[in-house]
């Protein structure tokens, strides 16, 4: 049975599809699918840019391009950017370059032209076979011409390098290893099995004087490349646009930790992407399987999204089954913010104001502030200069967990629009970043639209023109915890039957193991209140007063400690609370 | 009026005066005495004409000779005497014949020191000499002489008592001050050595930018800029068990522009091709310190550059005058937006082969600080976090094709990925200037019956930032800190063995070198770096690496070459003018005595599946790699005589990375012989690893006769390993030889690795036997061999070999005249893959063969001339079967040796 088409994977497709717009469909905006099936856009008609894509395979699905093992791999050698050389050929054949090149490629272009060295004298001769990319091969096998059949290599050394790394001098030039010496080779045709590995460059040396020639030097092989790359068209929306999430699928043929597939997106002002002031650069990869939010920044006109394969083992591969991307139009032109104080002491509630200007709005009433704090201060909200009605409520993620505030406010729209938003927060980052996005209650198919950091020219004070407040490097893990109320009294009276944990984690950019956990005074643990990831931020976890097993624990002091393993070490902070009956 | 003070005075000084007069007297008289005693026995006591002085002491007048006539004067005044005053010369050889000229030569110079006393009449040998300021005053002369008469070495030596010197001056001098600071196979310069019971002291001196080639004098000896090594040791016995030593090493570049004590001998100066332009441009990098993991790599906060510049100003009255400013880029319009890399929020982050590129462009038109003429030093002050890896580089660092070459500046501890190792770093940028190592060692022998040596050493790199309108500059330097520590102690049977140590990864025995006014190549480690510690892992003259005036060593197989003939033992009749490109294990009659390097046993404490005394790295041979701290313990008993066990735990990890090796071992060793029965070996080696360092290495191929690079697969991650050995050597037979070895090893992989195997064996069995006797007038040795050879390798990629492979040979050799032989021999080979049904054999494996190989050859000795002349003739013939093909081959010779044996 040939690779990739399992019966597990034949239905593990469609499965992911469906799987995969369910995801997209929790966005909103216009939901872009590519590939996976009816009603979607082909991949084969998406493309600016492909190499070594197979679409054919599993339609509806790309994935590296998989050699058939009676395919001549050097076919298409030069076409894929492959190339032939000789170091020492030339100036035997005393031919111009132009010529020699075209000798050269007599060897793969399925022709009955040959590479010849008519020159008795002649020996030592070496050819070298760039295949442009890691092809895993299992046979190599050349000959000459019908009715030259005398002419054929009568001895010769082969060569092989597997075109990665560790297979370089330190130069950077391939480490070509000795494959086969044939000091006396009696048959016209060579044909050499190859244990089955990966082979970009390919050298063979002539080691019998004498005259010959190579009609066709075949390679074969089985596999799938170890690289590929698909690129997308470059899209226009007509007008600049806003993107939402983007929600893609992995399929793994073969060993999964030996394959990868990485989704990135770029956008652009102007229909040319090779334009690096108009255009951004491609985003980072976004996660397999999870609704993410484009990085690419907005609003923009044009955008595009490239998947890369890589595989390190020949027999396995990545497969994407679609992308799904949200896009909208925008809800201005551009929408400008800055916040000011960009300094404050970390952990420390500190009175910021939010500046956003926004230019040739359409209109929007509300305004999401990501923060590290649930936000408990609001000192005004202006517009233009004046106090206007506002409103206010926390941004609350699937696990509970406050991860910033929604302010809602009279609509605005048209040109230069000044909003203005004074409250408090806490800054746990050396550079905490206030990310904002403007959305429109009455336009909700609309996707929300991010702030660009920049100069509202509102206030000549405020100079940072930037939306993050920086604190002071330091090594302070845990910089705050709070066990209330203490005491507590889980005694079911529906007053203070349970006590939350309060603590900021300072300054990790990436998850660390943190636990919370309850010990009496003789230092037993009684309770693990929460053992998983954490990265910066001020978190709340909640005590019942009960141990491991559900059971009341008896009333007196307890300590609560707050423990963050990071990858330079632990630290850890302790409160105490009493539990009352 | 004379006051008896003054009076007393005066008498003092005439009295001082007289005896300075006698004193002067008597030098004077014993000088002259010295130098006529010296003028005679140079013309063996006949003076000829006036005074005959080698001394400088100029020309001077000869009272005789000063006669006023009208004629010329041809003859030199000197030889008046003789010729008096005779100007007409008849030249008649009649009687006298006549005699060639004498080359002067011959004669040798005559030579004068610092203080211009002659010192000798005779040749130079070796002259290094630095003048400043001057336009090429390094000077380096090594005359032909000191290659042709003393071969590059010249030792000077001195002895009175218990104190002993030497001055050594050679091309080739295997040189060690510790194995950390200084250790080389072939260093080129001075040694000088001191030592007495208590004391050693030992100074080291070259130009190691260019030693100079002993020849004629050429342009190459004189340089402006050049690269100097000095270090010196010293140690000092305390008590009866105690040593203490220190260590200092530096190779600094100097420029002989500059004025005397300008230059400093530790961070040495920057050279005039450093100095050359001003730096326009700066670029800093950053990348993924562990790109393999694609994650938490180098994350960027903010970044900014600091510049120190000496500002011209004017005052009102005219006058210039310099003031130092320090500015940040930010403030003046240098803020360069990172190239490459993801933008997250808040910071930039670099993962995999991702990079940030940072470039501090001075000629961009929104800069408005100092003009790069005047910058003295800049300063990068980054916020990173994660597992970073920062490098540094300007339009003033670059290789042979003028591209930018970066060097490293920082790497993050560990391999952190979640941002907790946020910091500030503030890394100035320099050329690089010099390398200086220091150190202390501690030897203790003995005592309490514990044997101890520790050493600590620093190494501390020196970069400058260049200005063409200075001559000093400001510069920095970065610290790697080395250590070891060895403890032992033996109490039989017991026995007791520790060592821990730690060598950073900066750790630094590179230097670079300024070698005239060639551009230095930063990237070119053959031509412009040398190595205060040089890789040499088979310990012979040559380093292991290309390096600059030093010979390399092509051929590099450790433990293979037991008797020390520089061929691998495994190919031993490959030489350099007869060259034999079969391995001896492959060789028709050869094969039979040489087994193949897998059966052979030997210890793995980096479970890189490569016995460690055959490992050739590309790093110094320190006695510990870089970048590694940890320990290893071993503790054991002497059962009997020659039975052993040994119980040890290793435990090592990475500075820079997270990778770690944890190994618990077991090693019972047994050699006993059995007189009359013969001699058994037995060892056993049981691990239990969790090892995910990479060891990588560049082994010998005999194949390709070359080392090639050879990746660890990482094949004790969590493994339990096996290794047992058996060999029993029978020889109770008169001339009948019977060896069996048997080895197994077993690498059990605990959880799953996709690469590996759950199991790597190899099962290998050699038998065989020998037997010689001599029937009538001809010696016949029958031989048979057998090799069975089951093996899983470790990676999955590599085909599982089955094989085995009978060879029966007969050897014959019998008498013609006196003392020529004829031998004839015929081997008979069959090789199977044991395979369960006849299916075909797998790819890269061989196929089933018989193949039979018959010989014959007529050997002659006779001596000749003086050497034993060894004449071989004859032919092989081989054929060999796979399923129906048969090849035949043929080799005939006429070989003749001019033997010494």
């Amino acid at each position: 049975m040939p690779i990739g088409t399992s019966p597990h994977r034949a239905v593990a497709l469609p499965v992911l599809s469906i799987v995969l717009l369910g995801l997209a469909a929790t966005g909103n905006g216009e939901t872009i699918i590519f590939g996976g099936g009816p009603g979607s856009r082909a991949w084969d008609q998406e493309y600016s840019e492909i190499a070594v894509i197979d679409f054919e395979t599993n339609p509806g699905s790309i994935q590296p391009l998989q050699n058939d093992p009676e395919e001549n791999i050097s076919l298409k050698l030069i076409e894929r950017g492959g190339q032939i050389t000789s170091p020492n050929a030339r100036t035997v054949l005393e031919v111009t370059q132009s010529e020699f090149e075209n000798l050269l490629g007599n060897m793969v272009d399925g022709r009955n032209t040959a590479f010849e060295i008519k020159i008795p004298s002649a020996t030592g001769i070496i050819l070298r076979f760039d295949l442009g990319e890691r092809f895993g091969i299992n046979r190599i096998r050349f000959f000459p011409r019908e009715g030259f059949e005398e002419f054929f290599l009568k001895g010769y050394l082969m060569r092989l390098n597997d075109g990665s790394e560790e297979q370089q001098t330190v130069s950077g030039n391939p480490d070509l290893r000795l494959f086969k010496t044939v000091e006396r080779n009696l048959d016209p045709v060579v044909d050499i099995a190859v244990p089955l590995q990966f082979v970009r460059f390919i050298e063979v040396k002539q080691l019998v004087r004498g005259e010959w020639e190579i009609d066709e030097f075949e390679i074969f092989g089985e596999g799938f490349t170890s690289a590929a790359a698909y690129t997308s068209n470059v899209f226009d929306e007509d007008r600049p646009a806003v993107f939402g999430g983007i929600t893609w699928a992995k399929e793994t043929i073969g060993e999964p930790t030996k394959v990868s597939a990485t989704v990135s997106t770029r956008s652009g002002h102007t229909p040319d992407p090779s334009d690096s002031l108009e255009w951004s650069g491609w985003s980072p990869p976004y996660p397999a399987g999870v609704r993410t939010q484009i990085a690419s920044p907005s609003p923009r006109q044009y955008w595009q999204f490239r998947v890369l394969f890589q595989s390190s083992d020949i027999l396995s591969a990545a497969t994407v089954d679609s992308i799904a991307v949200e896009v909208s139009p925008a809800l201005a032109d551009s929408v400008v913010g800055e916040v000011w104080p960009q300094d404050a002491v970390i952990g420390q509630a500190t009175e910021l104001t939010y500046w956003v200007r926004s230019y040739n709005s359409s209109g929007f009433d509300q305004l999401d502030i990501e923060t590290p704090a649930p936000v408990e201060v609001i000192r005004s909200v202006q517009i233009d200069g004046t106090d206007v009605a506002w409103d206010k409520e926390d941004i609350e993620e699937e696990d509970g967990d406050i991860v910033g505030v929604r302010i809602s406010f009279p609509r605005i729209t048209g040109d230069e629009r000044l909003l203005r938003v004074v409250f408090e927060s806490i800054a746990l980052h050396y550079k905490t970043v206030f990310v904002g996005r403007i959305s429109d209650t009455q336009r909700p198919q609309n996707l929300p639209q991010m702030l660009v950091p920049g100069d509202v020219d509102a206030d000549p004070v405020a100079e940072g023109d930037d939306l993050s407040v920086s604190t002071r490097v330091a090594d302070n893990r845990i910089h705050f915890l709070e066990v209330a109320p203490a005491p507590f009294t889980p005694n079911g009276d529906g007053v203070n039957d349970q006590t939350i944990v309060t603590y900021d984690i300072a300054n990790l950019t990436g998850g660390s193991p943190v636990s919370v956990q309850v010990y009496n005074l003789a230092g037993s643990l009684k309770r693990v209140i929460y053992s998983d990831l954490d990265i910066g931020g001020r978190y709340q976890r909640v005590w019942d007063g009960a141990d491991d097993k559900g059971q009341m624990l008896a009333p007196g002091i307890y300590l609560v400690r707050v423990e963050v393993a990071a990858d330079t070490g632990k630290k850890s902070k302790t409160a105490i609370v009493s539990l009352v009956y | 009026m004379v006051t008896g003070h003054t009076f007393t005075a005066v008498m003092r000084l005439v009295g001082a005066l007289a005896i300075w007069c006698i004193v002067s007297a008597i030098l004077l008289h014993s000088t002259r005495s010295e130098a006529q005693g010296l003028d005679r026995d140079r013309i063996k006591g006949f003076r000829r004409g006036g005074e005959l002085t080698f001394e400088p002491t100029g020309p001077g007048v000869l009272f005789g000779a000063l006669d006023p006539a009208v004629k010329k004067w041809y003859v030199p005044q000197e030889l008046f005497r003789e010729y008096q005053w005779k100007q007409w010369e008849y030249s008649n050889y009649a009687r006298d014949h006549y005699k060639r000229y004498v080359s002067t030569n011959l004669e040798g110079d005559y030579f004068y020191d610092i203080y211009g006393s002659y010192v000798t009449r005779g040749w130079l040998i070796y002259d290094w000499s630095q003048t400043q300021p001057q336009q090429g005053g390094s000077n380096l002369f090594k005359t032909e002489r000191f290659q042709s008469f003393f071969s590059r070495l010249v030792v000077a030596s001195d002895q009175k008592g218990q104190h002993n010197l030497a001055i050594t001056i050679g091309d080739e001098i295997r040189s060690t001050l510790t194995p950390m600071t200084f250790s080389k196979p072939a260093f080129d310069g001075i040694q000088v050595d001191y030592q007495s019971d208590k004391y050693e002291v030992t100074a080291l001196l070259s130009r190691i930018s260019s030693p100079g080639a002993a020849g004629s004098r050429s342009p190459n000896n004189q340089q402006t800029s050049s690269t100097t090594l000095t270090g010196r040791r010293a140690t000092t016995q305390i008590g009866d068990y105690l040593k203490l030593g220190a260590t200092h090493v530096s190779a600094h570049n100097s420029s002989q522009l500059l004025d005397a004590f300008e230059g400093s001998p530790r961070s040495g100066s920057i050279t005039s091709s450093q100095n050359a332009e001003n730096v326009t441009q700066v670029f800093v990098r950053l990348s993924d310190d562990s790109p393999e993991d694609n994650e938490g790599g180098a994350t960027l906060f903010e970044w900014d550059m600091i510049i120190e510049a000496d500002v011209e100003t004017i005052n009102e009255a005219g006058d210039v005058s310099f003031e130092r400013k320090t500015v940040r880029a930010s403030e003046v319009g240098l803020i360069p937006a990172p190239q490459g890399g993801f933008q997250r929020l808040g910071f930039w982050e670099a993962n995999g082969s991702e990079q940030i590129e940072l470039v501090y462009d001075f000629s961009v038109a929104t800069y408005t600080g100092p003009d790069p003429s005047e910058i003295r030093m800049v300063t990068f002050e980054l916020v990173v976090a994660n597992d970073y890896r920062i490098e540094m580089t300007s339009d003033r660092q670059f290789d042979r094709q003028l591209a930018n070459v970066y060097r490293l500046a920082a790497r993050a501890d560990e391999n952190v990925k979640d941002g907790s190792n946020l910091t500030v770093l503030k890394i100035p940028y320099g050329l690089p200037t010099a390398t200086e190592i220091f150190g202390f060692t501690l030897e203790a022998t003995r005592l309490w019956g514990f044997d101890l040596y520790g050493e600590w050493d620093r190494s501390v790199s020196y970069r400058k930032y260049p200005n063409r309108a200075h001559t000093k500059h400001l510069g920095a330097s970065d610290q790697g800190d080395g250590w070891m520590l060895n403890l032992s102690k033996i109490a039989h049977p017991f026995f007791f063995f520790s060592e821990a140590y730690s060598m950073a990864h900066n750790y630094n025995t590179s230097a670079i070198l300024a070698r005239g006014e060639t551009n230095i190549d930063y990237s070119d480690e053959g031509r412009f770096f040398y190595e205060l510690v040089d890789d040499n892992d088979d310990q012979d003259r040559y380093p292991d690496w290309q390096r600059i005036f030093q010979d390399i060593d092509i051929e590099v197989f450790p433990g293979y070459d037991e008797n020390l003939d520089f061929i691998s033992d495994f190919n031993q009749n490959d030489s350099e003018d007869l060259p034999n490109l079969v391995p001896d294990y492959d060789e028709p009659f050869l094969r039979y005595g040489t087994d193949r390097p897998e059966y052979l046993f030997g210890l793995d404490m980096n479970n890189n599946i490569w016995v460690d005394r055959f490992e050739n790295d590309d790093e110094p041979d320190f006695p510990y790699p870089r970048d590694h701290k940890g320990y290893n313990i071993y503790g054991g008993v002497d059962l009997l005589p020659g039975i052993r066990l040994t119980v040890g735990r290793t435990d090592e990890r990475l500075i820079a990375g997270d990778a770690e090796n944890t190994t618990n071992y077991v090693l019972f060793t047994l050699e006993r012989d059995y007189p009359g029965l013969g001699r058994l070996t037995i060892y056993e080696n049981f691990r239990i690893a969790q090892d995910n360092i990479e060891n990588d290495l560049r082994q010998w191929n005999e194949f390709e006769r070359r080392n090639v690079p050879t990746v660890d697969p990482l094949a004790a991650q969590d493994t339990w390993i096996n290794s047992t050995f058996m060999s029993f050597k029978y020889t109770k037979i008169e001339d009948v030889n019977f060896v069996s070895k048997f080895k197994y090893d077993r690498w059990h992989q605990n959880e799953r690795q996709p690469d590996l195997r759950e199991d790597y064996t190899f099962f290998g069995l050699i038998n065989k036997m020998d037997l010689e006797r001599k029937v009538a007038y001809v010696d016949l040795m029958p031989r048979i061999k057998n090799e069975l050879r089951l093996e899983a390798p470790a990676l999955r990629s590599d085909p599982e070999r089955r094989e085995n492979t009978l060879q029966l040979s007969l050897l014959a050799r019998w008498p013609l005249f006196s003392f020529s032989t004829m031998q004839a021999g015929v081997e008979y080979t069959i090789f199977n893959q044991l395979r369960e049904s006849e299916t075909a054999v797998k790819e890269g494996l061989l196929d089933d063969f018989t193949e039979i190989v018959g010989a014959v050859q007529f050997s002659n000795v006779t001596n000749y001339l003086g050497y034993r002349l060894l004449t071989n003739m004859g032919m092989r013939l081989t054929r060999r079967s796979i399923d129906d093909k048969t090849e035949t081959g043929s080799v005939s010779f006429a070989t003749m040796y001019a033997g010494l044996d």
